[in-house]
C-alpha cells in the first residue's frame, strides 16, 4: 500500500513538474520560438490587425508603416545603395540597414523566424521629409507648427507617439539634425 | 511503524528531489550547437585551476576578441574570461562577486560597452548569464537585478520551472549532453577563424542623452569597490569592434570615470594602427566581432600593457601550470585546424551556421 502511494506521488509530482505549460504558453526562450509569447524585445508583431499610426513615412508613393512586414517595401523600393546586417549576440535575431537615398530603414528579425520587419526609417538629408513637411534643417517652430504641442521631451530629442510609433526629431541649435520614425519596442 | 514511515518518507523526498533534477538537467538547454554562447559561463566551473592573473568581465567584445592562450604563449600570463552573450553591468558585477569566492586575481579587465544598456534587454541573455552561476546568494541577487517583469526569481532557483515545457522540443543534443557537455571555449574565448571583410557601418544614430545611466554608475562603482576591497587592479577596456559606434561622449565619460577612481582605461579603438588590426581578415562579421587572428593581435596588444603596468610575472616555466597550459594549446591548435578544414570543406564553420547546413543538406 505504502509503495502505491509513493508511486502516486512521484508520479503526481512529474506531470506536475512536466505537464503543466502547456503549448500556448510555451516560455522556452532558447532557442526562440516564434511561437514564444515571450517573444525577445516583446515585439508586437501582425501589423495587418494593429490599429495603424498616423505616423508613417512615404516614399515614391510607398508607405512605410513600423512593425510591416518589410518584404514587399524593400522590392518596392528597390536596390538600396548600401545593405548592413548586425546578427545579435547568440542569435536572437538579425537587425539589418538598407540604405536609400536620403534614408536608411532598419528592419529586425526575431529568433529562428525569418521574415523581417521594419524596426525604424532614420533620414539621412533634407532630401526626404515627413508627411506634414518637416525635415533635416526644419525649425523646432515648424516642427511644433505640423505636429502640435503634444510631445515627449527627453533631453534634445522631442517624440509624437500614435499607436506603436515614435516619430523623434532631435534638435540641435533650434534646428532639426534627425528625423526617425521607430517602432516602440514594449 | 513510526521509524519505517519516517524512512519512507526521507526516500520519497529523495527520490523526487533526484528526479527533478534529472528532469531539470534533460531539459535546460545545453548549448552546444547553434548558440553557443549559453555554454560559456558554466565552464568556468569545471576548470580545474581557478587561479588566474587576469579575469575579463563584459560581454562578446571580451569573449569574441581576446583569447587567453596568446596572453600565456607570449606572456606566460594566466587569464580567464567570464564573458557571456550581452552581459550587463550588473550581470558583470555579481559574475566577479562569484569569480572572487574562488580566486584573487591579480588584474580585472572589464568591457565598458555595456555601459549602453542601463535595462535588462531579453530574458535569454538573463538566462545565457545567470543560469550558469551555480546556486548562491550571489545568483539570487544577480537573477533579482536583472529580471525582466515578467520573469520569475523562483526559475532561477529551480530552472526546471522555467524550461518543464520544452519536454515536447527535447532533441538528440539534450540526450547526448544530457550528463557531460563539450568544451567550447579555450579559457573563455570563443574562437572563430571564418572572415567577413568590413565595410561601411550605418550612420550613428543622435542620441537624446549621451550620458549614461545612473544605474550603470552604480554597478561600476560597485565593481571598483569589489576589487578595491579584494587588492585588485581593475582596467577598464573599449575593445576594437567597429559596430555598434562608440560615442566620443560615451568615451569622454570613460575618461573621466578612470582618472577620478585612479583606474587605466584603454580605448583600442585609439589604436588599431598599433595592434595591427585590418579589417579586411580580422574580422568575421564584418568588423563587430574579430576572428581569430584579430583576438591574438589583441592579445597581444593588451597583454603587452597588462604585463608592464602591473608587473605580472611571467609563469611560463612554471611545471605544474606548463602542464595545464599545454592540453589546453593543444585543444586550441587542434580546434583551430578542424575550423579550417570546415572552412574547406563547406565555405562556412557548420556550428555557427546550422540553418545554413540544414538547408545545403536538404539540396543535397
Amino acid at each position: 500500500m505504502m509503495k502505491i502511494k509513493i508511486f502516486a506521488i512521484l508520479i503526481s509530482v512529474l506531470v506536475l513538474l512536466t505537464g503543466c505549460g502547456s503549448s500556448s504558453q510555451n516560455p522556452n526562450p532558447l532557442p526562440p520560438s516564434p511561437s514564444a509569447t515571450t517573444t525577445p524585445g516583446n515585439l508586437q508583431t501582425a501589423p495587418g490587425i494593429e490599429e495603424k499610426s498616423i505616423y508613417y513615412f512615404s516614399h515614391n508613393g510607398i508607405d512605410i508603416y513600423m512593425n510591416d512586414v518589410a518584404k514587399p517595401i524593400l522590392d518596392a523600393l528597390g536596390e538600396p545603395m548600401h545593405y548592413f546586417e548586425s546578427p545579435s549576440c547568440a542569435f536572437q535575431g538579425m537587425d539589418r540597414v538598407y540604405t536609400y537615398n536620403g534614408f536608411e530603414l532598419y528592419t529586425y528579425t526575431d529568433g529562428d523566424d525569418d521574415t523581417e520587419y521594419v524596426l525604424s526609417v532614420v533620414f539621412m538629408n533634407d532630401g526626404v521629409e515627413t508627411n506634414e513637411g518637416i525635415t533635416i534643417g526644419s525649425k523646432l517652430a515648424d516642427v511644433i507648427s505640423a505636429y502640435g504641442v503634444k510631445f515627449v521631451q527627453d533631453g534634445s530629442k522631442y517624440t509624437y507617439t500614435s499607436v506603436n510609433t515614435d516619430l523623434s526629431f532631435v534638435i540641435e541649435n533650434d534646428e532639426v539634425v534627425e528625423v526617425s520614425y521607430n517602432l516602440i519596442l514594449e | 511503524m513510526r521509524k519505517k514511515k519516517i524512512i519512507s518518507f526521507v526516500i520519497l523526498i529523495l527520490a523526487v528531489f533526484t528526479l527533478g533534477w534529472l528532469l531539470q538537467k534533460l531539459l535546460m538547454p545545453k548549448y552546444m550547437t547553434k548558440i553557443v554562447e549559453g555554454a560559456l559561463i558554466s565552464e568556468y566551473y569545471d576548470e580545474k585551476n581557478k587561479d588566474h592573473d587576469v579575469i575579463f568581465i563584459g560581454d562578446c567584445e571580451v569573449y569574441e576578441n581576446f583569447s587567453p592562450i596568446t596572453l600565456w604563449e607570449k606572456y606566460g600570463i594566466t587569464s580567464y574570461i567570464r564573458g557571456s552573450a550581452q552581459q550587463l553591468i550588473w550581470h558583470s558585477y555579481y559574475i566577479l562577486e562569484d569569480t572572487l569566492k574562488y580566486e584573487k586575481p591579480d588584474v580585472v579587465v572589464f568591457s565598458v560597452l555595456s555601459m549602453m544598456y542601463d535595462k535588462p534587454q531579453k530574458e535569454a541573455y538573463n538566462r545565457m548569464s545567470i543560469d550558469g552561476l551555480p546556486l548562491s546568494l550571489t545568483k539570487i541577487k544577480m537573477a533579482k537585478a536583472s529580471m525582466l517583469p515578467e520573469e520569475d526569481l523562483i526559475t532561477y532557483v529551480f530552472p526546471l520551472l522555467r524550461f518543464h515545457s520544452r519536454w515536447n522540443e527535447l532533441s538528440e543534443e539534450d540526450f547526448k549532453y544530457w550528463f557531460k557537455k563539450d568544451k567550447i571555449a579555450h579559457n573563455g574565448y570563443l574562437m572563430r577563424v571564418d572572415v567577413k571583410p568590413a565595410s561601411s557601418f550605418p550612420k550613428p544614430r543622435k542620441l537624446a542623452d549621451y550620458r549614461f545611466g545612473d544605474i550603470c554608475y552604480d554597478y561600476l562603482d560597485k565593481i571598483v569597490k569589489l576589487c578595491k576591497d579584494n587588492d585588485i587592479e581593475l582596467v577598464l577596456l573599449k575593445a576594437p569592434s567597429l559596430y555598434p559606434h562608440w560615442y566620443d561622449e560615451w568615451d569622454a565619460q570613460i575618461v573621466d570615470y578612470a582618472k577620478k577612481n585612479d583606474l587605466l582605461y584603454i580605448n583600442m579603438l585609439d589604436h588599431l594602427e598599433q595592434i595591427g588590426l585590418d579589417f579586411s581578415t580580422d574580422t568575421y562579421d564584418a568588423g563587430l566581432h574579430l576572428n581569430l587572428s584579430g583576438a591574438e593581435k589583441c592579445s597581444v596588444f593588451l597583454g603587452k600593457i597588462l604585463k608592464e603596468k602591473f608587473n605580472l610575472a611571467d609563469k611560463r616555466q612554471d611545471e605544474n601550470l606548463k602542464a595545464i597550459w599545454q592540453e589546453k594549446i593543444d585543444a586550441y591548435y587542434k580546434m583551430k585546424e578542424e575550423q579550417y578544414k570546415e572552412l574547406e570543406e563547406y565555405g562556412y564553420l557548420l556550428k555557427f551556421n546550422l540553418k545554413r547546413a540544414e538547408e545545403d543538406n536538404r539540396l543535397q
